[in-house]
């Protein structure tokens, strides 16, 4: 990540990286540098909370099915018939 | 010196019980959304935990189990039904650069959707939007977004490069917001 110490601001590029710190994909050096620098910008500040409220809502909201502890049992019993 | 490891060894009913049934309602939610019907996904889950079973000797107890009963779900689904109903086994690449090249003109939709439009957007009309999602680009979302495994988790259970990991959930994202930010607009919510 040293690579964004010493470049000016890139926006297009900060916020591909924004993904990145969401998806839990940058070690935490990483995630603070990045971090300090959505909080100097208005845009990516946006963009990021944005993008936080996406994966929160899709996360939580997004129908969740289940297969049931009915199935769970006929599984069991498939397996101790092989 | 020999280490003697002072885990139990566990017997395959045991490995199955204790290592691959507590993902059985993630699977059933993953098949259920690739397939959008509970019999398919029913079958489908089967079939991955049967497959699993035959082949619990080569799976070490303690690894990503989970992962690898993804990647074993997959490939059912890969093989089975995309063959059954003649879909494409892959993504449209002419789509994807039609929407990159339409992604890039906007400057990328993101920017336009404000917080508080998630907040007030109900469950189904967000489960409908992704389940529109052409297949490969609703499976990225699925894995990342809803289930959490790691870009190298999922490269390795859909059999892509990080790389390409990464520019699809991009894109699938976009996708999934373009939606939402139409539907939003519908319901009457301004920029």
């Amino acid at each position: 990540m040293s690579h964004r110490q010493h470049p000016p601001h890139n926006c297009k590029e900060l916020i591909s990286e924004i993904s990145l710190l969401l998806d839990g994909e940058l070690n935490r050096h990483a995630e603070q540098q990045l971090m300090d620098e959505i909080n100097s910008c208005s845009t990516c500040k946006q963009y990021y909370n944005s993008h936080a409220a996406y994966k929160k809502t899709v996360s939580q909201k997004v129908t969740r099915m289940s297969c049931g502890e009915d199935f769970k049992d006929a599984l069991r019993a498939k397996i101790r018939g092989l | 010196m020999t280490v003697v490891s002072t885990e139990p060894i566990l017997n395959k009913e045991e490995l199955f019980e204790q290592e691959l049934l507590p993902h059985a309602d993630a699977l059933y939610n993953f098949a259920y959304h690739l397939t959008y019907n509970e019999e398919d996904a029913n079958d489908l889950v089967q079939e991955t935990f049967m497959k699993a079973f035959r082949f619990i000797n080569s799976f070490d107890a303690g690894t990503n189990a989970k992962a690898w009963l993804f990647k074993i779900l997959k490939n059912g689904f890969i093989n089975e039904y995309r063959k059954k109903k003649k879909e494409p086994s892959k993504v449209d690449y002419e789509d994807i650069i039609a929407y990159q090249d339409a992604d890039e003109e906007k400057g990328g939709v993101a920017f336009d959707l404000r917080e508080d439009i998630f907040d007030g957007m109900m469950g189904d009309e967000i489960t409908i939007a992704l389940n529109r999602l052409p297949i490969d680009f609703k499976t990225v979302i699925l894995l990342c977004d809803i289930e959490g495994f790691t870009y190298e988790e999922i490269a390795k259970i859909i059999d892509i490069p990080i790389g390409t990991v990464r520019s699809r959930l991009h894109r699938a994202r976009n996708m999934l917001k373009e939606s939402l930010k139409e539907y939003a607009e519908k319901m009457g919510y301004k920029k």
